[in-house]
């Protein structure tokens, strides 16, 4: 009973944590949804073991080991149309598709692209708003080097714009 | 810092600071000044706070309820892995336990056995004299127990009747 309520009240607070890495990271729902079940049942397992005060520290920890376990095994291609159509929120509003969602589309394919670790900081930093301390913690990285993976992953996701948007551009000038 | 604010001098990190409003301020109002007046500057700093804004409009996701449904009808069915709550924990401290007793024994087994520092005739006289000793000691504390239990009975039974004869005898004597 009282394991019951420890684990669901986790659950609570660290789910939307979960998905919303593995998403990003895996850059695939049905991944992401299967990473999530999958730490949800290792904590249910493990819940005696883990001390009061570490249960974060420990779903974040399982929740990226599974993540990249998840890249490694998936083999099957998604095109970037394929990624970009799962965006929360690109695709909500048709009557204008705003050039922020575009944008969007174009970070969410170039995350994709970029290395684990520099994919990791990003989005603890951007999207899940870790502070460094946290990250560099959880990621048992340096402080500096979480910094200069940000610092890079950030560098990337700018060339990569530049060049889709320079891409873009060319073509609608040959049309 | 910089030796000057021109375009070589702008690399990928100074300017994504720029962007994400991580320089100090008279650095970051020399650095604009520049740009105004740059061009090729101006591009590469519109391109990086486009990635910035970009990047600010991904949000958290939150997963179908169905995930934390399924996994908590799974958890109701599933039996604990520890027979006995609480067990698990001290499992360590018992194999750690287990191990040191085995250690232990192996230890014992091969340590050198020492030759014995007395004779067999000496720790015979020896033995003999503990145990006069002891015998003597036994009759000192019987001698004593009697004297004790003499002097108490003395004192608490003997001398009373003594009294209570004499008053009964100098009663009988006044003709009482």
């Amino acid at each position: 009973m009282i394991k019951t309520h420890r684990f669901r009240t986790l659950i609570d607070k660290h789910k939307e944590w979960i998905f919303t890495y593995a998403f990003y990271f895996t850059g695939d729902r049905a991944d992401a949804e299967d990473v999530t079940q999958e730490v949800m049942l290792r904590l249910w397992q493990h819940l005696e073991k883990i001390r009061l005060g570490s249960a974060g520290a420990w779903i974040r920890k399982t929740t990226r080991n599974l993540c990249i376990d998840s890249r490694r095994r998936r083999i099957r291609y998604r095109s970037d149309t394929e990624l970009a159509d799962q965006i929360p929120g690109a695709l909500d509003d048709p009557i204008d598709r705003t050039q922020s969602s575009m944008l969007s589309e174009v970070i969410y394919s170039a995350l994709q692209h970029l290395p684990d670790k520099h994919r990791s900081v990003l989005i603890m930093r951007e999207i899940q708003d870790m502070s460094y301390r946290e990250i560099s913690a959880c990621l048992n990285i340096p402080l500096n080097s979480t910094k200069v993976f940000l610092w890079r992953a950030r560098s990337a996701l700018r060339r990569r714009l530049s060049e889709t948007l320079k891409r873009e551009l060319q073509d609608a000038e040959i049309v | 810092m910089p030796k000057s604010y021109d375009c070589s001098s702008l690399n990928e990190q100074l300017l994504m600071r720029l962007a994400y409003r991580d320089l100090g301020p008279i650095a970051a109002w020399r650095w604009h000044r520049h740009i105004r007046s740059c061009a090729s500057c101006q591009r590469r700093f519109e391109s990086a706070q486009m990635t910035r804004r970009a990047v600010a409009g991904l949000r958290p996701v939150s997963p179908p309820s169905g995930v934390v449904e399924r996994v908590m009808g799974k958890t109701a069915g599933r039996p604990r892995r520890s027979l006995r709550p609480g067990l698990g924990t001290l499992r360590p401290v018992l194999l750690a336990a287990l191990v040191f007793l085995v250690l232990l024994s192996i230890m014992n087994e091969r340590a050198p056995q020492k030759a014995p520092a007395y004779s067999e005739a000496q720790v015979q006289e020896s033995r003999r004299e503990i145990e006069r000793t002891l015998g003597m000691l036994g009759r000192i504390m019987t001698r004593t127990r009697k004297a004790v239990t003499q002097e108490v009975l003395s004192e608490r039974v003997v001398e009373p009747m003594k009294k209570s004869v004499i008053t009964a005898f100098k009663t009988v004597s006044n003709g009482g």
